[in-house]
């Protein structure tokens, strides 16, 4: 783990999410019009 | 030539490390933070037989070559290996006092795993998952810790903890895929159910999660029944390529593609998409190599021997393609690296508190290789 470390700090390595739709039929992506991932979604119940 | 004489020629005194060896040789200070130690001609002999990382890791595996300290800072410190330095009357001398000695080729330490079949056929796969991830849930429990999730985390702040940043993880997936109550959730390749606990728990999702491990589906059946989720939650010891259900709401693929095969790539991301109800998400969660331009596996690596048979990777951009090809419109990209080394850090502390129980568990070779890699990484060093 130690090599691992390493790699992602001098970028041998990356860690990716990418996020995608199947779109609707028109085109329709059900994706609001600007996003916010940053913070917990209102209907988030809690831990 | 002494050994001690070899490593001053390589490895100068500003990187703080410092030597012993077998023939008595030092270099450096011997009460150094960082030493390394070459206990037995055959280091030598694996050193000179793989001049690599790989050579490097059956030393230190075999327990040839010692890190007297921590592991990460003697690699910290040796980072980037420079030979430039050497004049050719340098080498020429090493080659004299170490070449007859150094052909010798040492049988590799029992670690080292070869599959046999074919690449990515589910038989091998089956054999891969297995081979990596059903070391022992108690082994997985001491590095891991109580969250036992063994991918990226996303720390909130550089002080969290590993399990608020687990869950952050976890709830940041959830918020991607725009999770609610009623949704049904898809997760491929689910571990020890990590994501499907917290996205039913707190979105009030149903979600079926598919491991090839079975150590990996027992825990995280038991850990349903014991939150009292069974019927709303399900974890499956099965390929994901056989799960019959369709038109799921949201899939989450969290630490699966490393796994796939690069030429794998448009089944895997059509079969998910098929997956799919018209305006269901995907979320795609992967280590990368950080470009296109390298291969997507090193047969003779460290990593493929050792830790994850048959793991490949790719560049970000060639995920991104590959999805869009599959048809997926991309709505979102992130890069979390810096989030991996902070989980790694807190995986390497973990090890180092739990190590005579992580040793009597699973050997000490066993161990030694997780102290110095894990899986997926370690591409290019």
């Amino acid at each position: 783990m130690a090599a691992s470390r390493l790699g992602f700090e001098i970028d041998t390595i990356q860690l990716h999410q990418t996020l995608g739709v199947k779109l609707g039929p028109g085109g329709s992506s059900g994706m609001p019009l600007r996003p916010d991932f940053s913070t917990r979604s209102a209907n988030h119940a809690g831990v | 030539m002494k050994l001690a004489d070899a490593f001053s020629k390589v490895i100068t005194p500003d990187r703080r490390v410092s030597f012993r060896a077998y023939d008595g040789s030092t270099a450096g200070p011997q009460d150094n933070d960082v030493i390394l130690e070459i206990r037995s001609p055959r280091a030598v002999q694996f050193l000179a037989g793989a001049p690599s990382q790989l050579g490097l890791a059956r030393a230190y595996v075999s327990g040839d070559l010692e890190i007297i300290g921590d592991a990460y800072s003697a690699l910290r410190r040796l980072y980037p290996l420079d030979t430039s330095h050497l004049t050719g009357r340098d080498k020429l001398a090493l080659a004299k006092a170490f070449g007859p000695h150094a052909l010798k080729r040492p049988t590799p330490p029992p670690q080292e795993r070869k599959l046999s079949g074919r690449r990515h056929s589910k038989v091998r796969d089956a054999d891969a998952i297995h081979h990596h991830y059903d070391v022992s849930n108690r082994f997985y429990r001491w590095v891991l810790g109580p969250s036992m999730a063994y991918t990226c985390a996303v720390f909130p702040t550089e002080d969290a903890s590993l399990e608020v940043a687990q869950e952050e993880k976890f709830d940041l997936v959830c918020r991607k895929l725009g999770l609610r109550p009623g949704m049904r959730l898809l997760d491929v390749g689910c571990g020890w159910g990590g994501m499907v606990l917290h996205a039913v728990k707190n979105y009030g999702v149903t979600a079926i999660g598919v491991t090839l491990s079975q150590q990996q589906a027992d825990w995280g059946q038991k850990a349903i029944a014991d939150a009292g989720l069974e019927g709303q939650a399900e974890i499956r010891f099965s390929d994901y390529r056989d799960v019959p259900e369709t038109h799921f709401d949201a899939i989450s693929s969290i630490g699966l593609t490393e796994h796939i095969g690069r030429a794998n790539y448009p089944s895997y991301f059509s079969f998910l998409y098929e997956k799919l109800r018209d305006e269901g998400r995907m979320l795609n969660h992967t280590i990368t190599r950080p470009n296109n331009a390298e291969p997507s596996h090193y047969r003779t690596s460290f990593i493929n021997r050792y830790v994850f048979p048959d793991g490949e990777l790719s560049g970000p951009g060639h995920i991104m393609s590959a999805m869009n090809t599959a048809g997926f419109e991309i709505r979102h990209e992130e890069n979390l690296r810096e989030h991996y080394a902070l989980t790694l850090k807190h995986w390497c502390e973990n090890l180092e508190d739990h190590w005579d129980e992580a040793v009597a568990e699973a050997g000490l070779g066993t161990a030694r290789v997780w102290r110095l890699v894990h899986g997926g990484v370690a591409a290019g060093l």
